[in-house]
């Protein structure tokens, strides 16, 4: 019925015979050798009625470190963004020192970065980023040499697979667990530990800009969120058994691209909770399955 | 156009059949992190609304933090964003990653589900009942994140009522699982 026995509260414990009945699927079992010297007096922490919660830890390999994406949006605010630079480059210094961390911007663009271990040719970065149009970067964060950044075209939809190959990076099988890091050297990499490249994200963080598109006074600034947000699903799908936090910083809806929430064009008014109560929602009756 | 706002708090008040089934798309993204066990939160800064009603699924159904203030430069974003990075007593960030719930049930007692913000995975047994609460149909959650204040309600439905009056001693065990800074822990 069940995959293993529980020794707890309610078993039923035979300290004579060293044997004990999990009261789940009724199985007589043998204590465990380093409960071998329990007497009445000294008995196990499990069947102690005071600790209805028990804390184990697990004698596995290393425990995988935690990953930190960060995802920024580039659209917003000049001062906004700045905010947002500033309180990244604080919580780097509170993150753990072996914590990983990674980052992706998006604004009519997605952008992955791959983070340098040196930091020349920041300028690169920036000449780069101007001249695409609807575009996500992510940067690799571990190119020797100068900054790299990963561009998608934010308003077409993709398949994890298909980022995944953009990306030239392989989705971990989840029964494999963590991967070595042997595999993951063999791989651009996007998410490095905080060690290896504080100095730089720092600098890139500083080096930030606001998307530098026009946005024309009746419209939004093309947002593709929700392309961004597939990209760094699919870039952390390589890291199944990690432990990962996405960080989405925006500053306001989507508006290209799959996931759209609301048009560009600011005469298109977004939803509001009238529309919705009379399912008028343009973008959101879209989406639904019914 | 700042006629047609609405406030985040008259959105709870749309007949639930139509706010259940939008935002598809993002719905299916938070499932497909939550199948990882990845986390993901929400910042947003705006005046006007930033859509977070298409995605509140990604935070729900991942258990992350979701922020909305009207600027990133004010005290509610900074110090709220700064508390997620607290350590605890042992210098360690007080969160655990990929966290998954499971539950084991006596023979008296069937699962319905669980409230909470979470993911169900497939599992199937005979301790899963046929009425579904909340996020049903299993006996195992991925919770993705924890904090020391997350809480899960969990529902069950007693089977058996006689043998539950005659043997009043049904209990159930409630496994997490997660990973903690420095080490796997049950």
């Amino acid at each position: 019925m069940f995959s293993f026995p529980l020794l707890f509260l309610l078993s039923s414990i035979d300290l004579a015979a060293k044997l004990w009945i999990c009261p789940f699927c009724l199985q007589r079992n043998n204590f465990p050798p380093f409960y071998s010297e329990m007497t009445p007096n000294s008995l196990p922490a499990e069947i102690i009625p005071n600790f209805t919660t028990l804390e184990y830890q697990l004698p596995r390999a290393p425990c995988p470190p935690p990953i930190f994406l960060f995802v920024v949006d580039t659209c917003m605010d000049e001062d906004e963004l700045q905010s947002v630079k500033e309180t990244l480059i604080l919580s780097l210094s509170l993150l753990p020192q072996d914590a990983m961390v990674g980052l992706i911007t998006f604004g009519p663009t997605v952008s992955v970065v791959h983070l340098p271990f040196s930091f020349r040719s920041i300028l690169f970065f920036l000449l780069a980023n101007m001249h695409h149009l609807h575009q996500i970067h992510i940067y690799e964060l571990a190119f020797p040499h100068c900054p790299k950044s990963y561009v998608f075209n934010g308003s077409k939809e993709l398949s994890s697979k298909q980022i995944q190959g953009l990306l030239g990076i392989t989705a971990a099988n989840p029964a494999a667990g963590a991967r070595s890091t042997q595999q993951q050297h063999s791989q651009p990499r996007f998410i490095v530990p905080r060690s290896e490249c504080e100095q730089t994200l720092e600098n890139i963080l500083e080096e930030l800009q606001r998307d530098p598109h026009p946005v024309k006074t009746d419209r939004r600034p093309l947002r593709s969120t929700g392309v961004a947000l597939a990209v760094s699903i699919s870039l952390l799908e390589a890291y199944v058994g990690y432990g990962a936090r996405l960080m989405l910083f925006t500053g306001g809806p989507c508006t290209s691209g799959p996931g759209q929430v609301v048009g560009d064009e600011l005469k298109e008014p977004i939803r509001s909770h009238t529309d919705l109560h009379k399912d008028h929602a343009k973008h959101v009756k879209k989406a639904t399955k019914v | 156009l700042s006629l047609l706002l609405s406030s985040s708090s008259s959105i709870y008040h749309i007949p639930i059949s139509s706010v259940l089934v939008f935002h598809q798309y993002y719905e299916d993204l938070a499932r497909q992190a939550a199948n990882n066990g990845h986390a993901i939160d929400f910042f947003a800064c705006g005046v006007d609304q930033v859509g977070s009603l298409e995605m509140q699924d990604l935070v729900k159904k991942t258990s992350g933090f979701m922020i909305l203030s009207d600027t990133f430069k004010g005290a509610i974003f900074k110090n709220s964003f700064g508390r997620i990075f607290d350590i605890d007593q042992n210098l360690q960030l007080n969160m655990a990653f990929n966290a998954t719930l499971e539950v084991q049930a006596s023979r008296e007692l069937k699962v319905c589900g669980a409230i909470g913000h979470c993911t169900a995975v497939p599992k199937k047994g005979p301790s899963v009942a046929e009425t579904e609460i909340g996020i049903g149909g299993t006996t195992c959650w991925k919770l993705c994140s924890m904090d020391p204040n997350a809480s899960t309600a969990l529902y069950f439905e007693v089977v058996n009522q006689v043998r539950i009056l005659a043997f009043p001693s049904s209990f159930s065990s409630y496994h997490p699982s997660f990973l903690y800074q420095s080490s796997n822990r049950i």
